[in-house]
């Protein structure tokens, strides 16, 4: 039991707190330092692709979902911490070679801080989210009790991935352009512009097969609609999370000792 | 009796590397179709063979060497950047890395803000840097320079910023690469009456150099190293005549 305890707050970088803390406030600083509206910047592009989305869909195009709006901002403002995570993770190791090359990090830790500091955003993004709730005149539900733990799986989820992708990337490197395009048709797989029960009931199934398909069913119908999400959605989304999780362990001891003489 | 701090026993590195390492899509798939992936275009390049080293608790080992024998392997060795392809490497105590000075600056952050992240890189903790950041403030010379972003930095006072973070922090074991060859006259002596100041604190000192006149001033023990692996190791004054011998053959 406290080898396994020890083995994942290895696996989280928890055995160098100070070290992590300080790469996030690094990643914080370098962005924001010399800009007026530093942070705010990034809660307000994910707002306003939100808001470009919401006028396409709702008034162009006419799709008809309740509460459309905090429904799009719900599902937009968790995909760009998913996919810019994606992004910055698989760059950690590769973007950080005169460091591990001069230094003996435990190297999980790049790609850790990278996304911890995308969730750090994420999280200063809700009270967005909270004020178009406000704005559209939706009461918080008891559904809202999910979203921790959808949360806690997203960024599970999310880690793994990247670690994997960051691993990968030192030995293939346009992995970067596969992952950039992958990430365009994955946006439109996902249940974020449209509802679950939009897809034609044979096509249903392809939302198993994505990785945060039925994840981002919670993420943003939890609060829009106040919904519970269904077991086998639980389930599907808890399965890819611990799947990917142990994928990137195995991948990670595999390649722990000797990576930094590819990188 | 003296305590071991470093032991090799029967190590060797060697390095893979690719005649044509397939790196892009199109190359793995013209491999792929070809079925050459792995055959053939894997070869070890080996760089330290048959290395069996003590190094005791409180020795100033001086490490010198042609260019390209392995010294910098052999420091990241120890310093467990790299792991050794045979034998094995026993440390003792906390090792600090001075394979590059300033490693992992931030560029766009002060020098104060970078003397955490550089130590939180080496391993030390906010109490430890807490503690000593007015020595470090002090010895690196830099004044109010601190708060400026080290991007405006010159490489003298780089150096003189991540030695002065090095040395203060409570490591046991530190290992130098070269890095005294930036930096003027005067901030050289400096630095090497520190690690003297170390040495003499009963710290275990590894410096690569190539100045056989630093080793013969301040190391107690000097080490040779050429292409067959060790050809000297004892008296610093004895080395020194080694090295400078390696180049008076030809």
């Amino acid at each position: 039991m406290t080898k396994t305890v020890s083995a994942l707050s290895y696996h989280f970088g928890l055995h160098r707190k100070f070290l992590v803390y300080n790469l996030i406030l690094r990643n914080l600083k370098v962005r924001y330092r010399k800009s007026l509206f530093g942070m705010i910047w990034t809660l307000l592009i994910p707002a306003g692709s939100a808001v470009v989305y919401y006028i396409i869909f709702s008034y162009v195009l006419k799709v008809n979902v309740e509460h459309h709006l905090l429904f799009i901002m719900a599902g937009i403002i968790p995909w760009t911490f998913f996919s810019s995570s994606l992004i910055s993770g698989m760059e950690s190791l590769v973007g950080n070679f005169s460091l591990l090359n001069k230094i003996p990090l435990p190297i999980q830790i790049l790609p850790f801080s990278e996304i911890l500091t995308h969730f750090i955003t994420l999280l200063l993004s809700l009270p967005i989210v909270a004020l178009v709730m406000l704005i559209s005149s939706v009461p918080p539900t008891w559904a809202l009790i999910q979203y921790p733990l959808l949360l806690a799986i997203l960024f599970t989820t999310t880690y793994s991935l990247g670690l994997i992708f960051a691993l990968v990337f030192v030995y293939f490197r346009d992995l970067r352009f596969i992952v950039q395009l992958a990430l365009q048709f994955w946006f439109y797989l996902t249940p974020i512009m449209y509802t679950a029960n939009m897809i034609p009931e044979n096509a249903r199934f392809a939302l198993y097969l994505n990785p945060v398909g039925t994840l981002f069913i919670g993420l943003s119908t939890s609060i829009s609609e106040g919904y519970f999400m269904t077991s086998r959605e639980w389930l599907v989304s808890l399965g890819w999370c611990t799947a990917l999780f142990l994928i990137s362990i195995f991948a990670f001891r595999r390649v722990r000792n000797s990576i930094v003489e590819f990188v | 009796m003296s305590q071991a701090a470093i032991e090799f026993a029967n190590v060797a590195k060697s390095f893979q590397t690719w005649h044509e390492r397939p790196h892009s899509l199109k190359e793995v798939l013209g491999d792929l179709m070809m079925l050459r992936l792995k055959a053939g275009c894997v070869e070890r390049t080996s760089v330290l063979r048959n290395i069996n080293l003590c190094i005791n608790k409180g020795d100033f080992v001086g490490i010198m060497g042609r260019n390209g024998v392995g010294k910098s392997t052999l420091l990241k060795m120890i310093a467990g950047v790299y792991r050794p392809t045979e034998g094995t490497i026993h440390t003792h105590g906390k090792i600090a890395p001075l394979l590059e000075l300033g490693a992992g600056f931030a560029p766009e952050l002060s020098g104060l803000e970078n003397i955490y992240l550089n130590a939180s890189i080496l391993g030390f903790g906010h109490n430890e840097v807490n503690r000593k950041i007015n020595e470090i403030l002090e010895f690196s010379e830099l004044k109010e320079a601190i708060n400026r972003p080290v991007r405006n930095y010159s490489s003298g006072m780089l150096v003189r910023l991540g030695f002065s973070i090095a040395v203060h922090l409570n490591a046991d074991l530190l290992l130098f690469d070269e890095i005294l060859a930036v930096g003027d006259v005067g901030f050289q002596n400096k630095c090497l009456q520190k690690i003297d100041e170390l040495h003499k604190l009963g710290k275990t000192i590894i410096l690569v150099t190539h100045i056989p006149e630093q080793v013969e001033a301040f190391c107690s023990r000097c080490i040779v190293l050429d292409q067959e692996g060790v050809i000297y190791d004892g008296l610093p004054n004895i080395g020194a005549e080694n090295y400078r011998h390696l180049f008076h053959q030809r």
